[in-house]
């Protein structure tokens, strides 16, 4: 028996068309996004070639340079303010509170600020598109549970499932081509792009649903509820700002002595009811990490159990992991790039589809390669003006996605166009690693430096080389949106 | 060793269903492809853990079979460039407007308010701690919304999926407020 009748098939056909118009451009922009957000960290250490590094550390040292920056009137002390240990993939350590952050040296004196700029734009696009983040978050998670109704309606679209199942036609140029490089990434992807929506959704909704199940619940309020799913914090009263760091150290690593310890967070540092959280992460676990916490003086008070308690608390814990592939090291994030660059290319793709099969071609054809390949010009653009001049370029990039959108109605050539955005975005990555190796000198050929700058060349020729290199040897690519 | 046999274990399955594919559906090779497939899972588990076992099993198969697919593809060939002519944006009528417009409060902030009371109410009274109940919920909810808003598109008529948002609505308040 077919289940999938002519009829289910044209009308899931027709849904899978209009939510995918729906939402297709910003799932492309949170995709790309999300992609490169993978290696925010080696983002955020390129962006300072300078900073000390170093994975083993005095506890002292780092005590006293933690106290010495909680002390200091320079400091605009938040609600949370951090020490975040050095580790492998970040060797450095530094301190920071909810707007501003200082490195510190190996022998516990502060270093210079840091400024994580370009990595928190990348971060920030793909979070809340730079929203305001009680908007952005809903917004992006609402992407994230329309992506489970794309893969759905896709699956229920899609008749010749099995016969299609590793068919690709014309090597992904023309719009049959396009069909096959979106059906079979999005089919066989199908259980990642799934995890992924449902991790995305998780952030911008889990807390409102959470509330409103506290509605359903006599004398219950969404705080109360919250405390019963996650661990509640201690209560303490009369904490000294003064930070035995050291002391605690010592209890964590005697708690969890093959653990990988991530940071301390202080919370409600403002006030008297201050305490520590140390984060700790366990081997061959998902969940985020284990938090132990002490008071300011270094006691041991409890530790919240993420990673021992209950299965379904381990699961909401386990979600940022799970959705950035921090886990398994480089390998994973390489992996995860395949696999998200495979779902930025299903929703490039999937809007293409659209705009070939019309029998005419318009505005939306003119602009659409402004946002697809607008989109990494206007980053790279970002990133020099943010990363090597310190301009604050999220209106930069913003602006740059209008005029690349607006530039195609001016060249009125799809395929020109799409080249030109290529050739430009191959340019601007290799005046970005000119212009930082020239700001930062012999520290932009250090381990911090080099690797990006290399990788960034990389891309920057690969796109150079679609744009002109691959388009003498096989014009027929010019034909792919 | 145990890393290796998962890997092994993963191309394996990844070429027998591609060999099965070549074969025009040989349906016992797919089979043996899946279960093996089924198998990688158990064997990263063992390498890795099984967390993240079993993403990497899932993750490394798919690049595996991705692989095939571009293995399989055809080389890039001229297409036909059948130039289509460019018109002016069409200026869209006011009954299309509301309709789409409608089409998408229902299908995306109504469907997600409604599935997420839905998600709330089908696991309000399950005998088990709120923290399972809530994370039942959180997890179920994206997928509810996804598939109410495909059902809410599919249909020719917007009054059939509004009188069912409608329904639904008020049937998921009543076992969220409704104390029986």
């Amino acid at each position: 028996m077919n289940l999938l009748t002519p009829k289910l098939v044209k009308r899931s056909l027709s849904s899978h068309s209009w939510l995918g118009l729906v939402v297709g451009g910003l799932m492309y922009i949170i995709c790309l996004s999300g992609t490169i957000s993978i290696f925010y960290e080696e983002v955020e250490r390129w962006e300072h070639p300078h900073a000390e590094e170093y994975t083993d550390f005095d506890p002292a040292a780092l005590e006293r340079a933690f106290n010495e920056y909680m002390s200091s009137p320079d400091t605009e002390m938040t609600d949370h303010m951090y020490l975040i240990f050095p580790n492998d993939v970040m060797p450095r350590a530094r301190v920071s509170s909810d707007r501003s952050a200082r490195f510190v040296n190996r022998d516990g004196s502060l270093g210079d600020t840091a400024l994580d700029e370009w990595s928190e734009l990348l971060t920030g696009l793909h979070i809340n598109l730079h929203m305001p983040v009680s908007i952005g978050v809903v917004v992006v998670s609402a992407v994230g549970a329309l992506l489970c109704g794309l893969i759905i309606s896709g699956f229920l679209a899609h008749p010749s499932i099995v016969k299609d199942a590793f068919k690709l036609r014309s090597g992904s140029s023309g719009r049959m081509g396009q069909v096959d490089l979106h059906n079979r990434l999005s089919v066989w992807g199908a259980p990642f792009h799934l995890m992924i929506a449902v991790t995305g959704a998780y952030y911008g909704l889990a807390f409102l649903m959470l509330g409103l199940f506290a509605t359903t619940i006599d004398g219950a309020t969404p705080d109360s509820v919250l405390d019963q799913v996650f661990p509640p914090e201690p209560a303490l009263e009369n904490q000294a700002p003064v930070y035995g760091v050291a002391r605690a150290l010592e209890q964590v690593r005697e708690l969890s002595p093959d653990g990988k310890l991530l940071y301390l967070i202080v919370h409600d540092a403002p006030t008297e009811n201050r305490f520590m959280e140390f984060y700790v992460q366990k081997p061959e676990l998902l969940a985020w990490s284990e938090t132990y916490r002490f008071d300011t003086a270094g006691n041991y008070l409890n530790t919240a159990g993420y990673t021992e308690g209950d299965p379904a608390l381990q699961a909401l814990y386990s979600v940022y992991r799970i959705h950035f592939g921090h886990f398994g090291g480089f390998f994973t994030k390489v992996l995860y790039v395949v696999l998200g660059l495979a779902l930025t290319v299903v929703s490039a793709t999937g809007i293409n589809i659209w705009l070939e099969k019309r029998k005419y071609r318009d505005a939306l054809n003119l602009i659409w390669p402004g946002v697809v390949w607008g989109m990494p010009l206007a980053l790279v653009i970002a990133g020099l003006t943010q990363a090597v001049f310190h301009i604050p370029s999220v209106g930069i990039f913003w602006g740059g996605m209008v005029v690349t959108l607006v530039a195609g109605l001016f060249v009125r050539d799809e395929k020109v166009y799409k080249q030109a955005l290529q050739g430009l975005t191959g340019l601007a990555l290799l005046v970005l690693v000119c212009a930082y190796t020239l700001r930062f000198g012999s520290a932009a050929l250090s381990p911090a430096g080099l690797p990006m700058s290399v990788a960034l060349l990389g891309i920057g020729l690969g796109f150079l080389y679609a744009a002109y290199g691959r388009s003498r040897s096989v014009p027929a690519l010019q034909e792919a949106h | 060793m145990a890393l290796l046999i998962s890997i092994v274990l993963s191309m394996a399955a990844a070429g027998l269903i591609y060999y099965s594919w070549r074969q025009h559906g040989q349906r016992l090779l797919a089979a043996a492809g899946w279960l093996l497939a089924l198998v990688s899972v158990f064997a990263w588990s063992r390498a890795l853990g099984a967390e993240i076992g079993t993403t990497y099993a899932i993750a490394i198969f798919t690049c595996l079979v991705w692989g095939a697919v571009a293995f399989q593809a055809e080389a890039p060939r001229a297409v036909a460039a059948g130039e289509r002519p460019l018109q002016n944006l069409q200026r869209p009528q006011l009954r299309g407007v509301l309709h789409h417009t409608f089409l998408f409060l229902l299908s995306v902030p109504a469907a997600g308010m409604i599935a997420m009371m839905l998600s709330i109410a089908l696991v309000l009274y399950l005998p088990w701690s709120l923290l399972h109940r809530a994370a039942v919920a959180i997890f179920v909810y994206p997928v509810l919304w996804g598939a109410l808003g495909v059902w809410i598109c599919a249909q020719d008529r917007l009054l059939k999926p509004a009188l069912a948002s409608a329904g639904l609505l008020i049937l998921s308040s009543l076992v969220m407020y409704i104390r029986l």
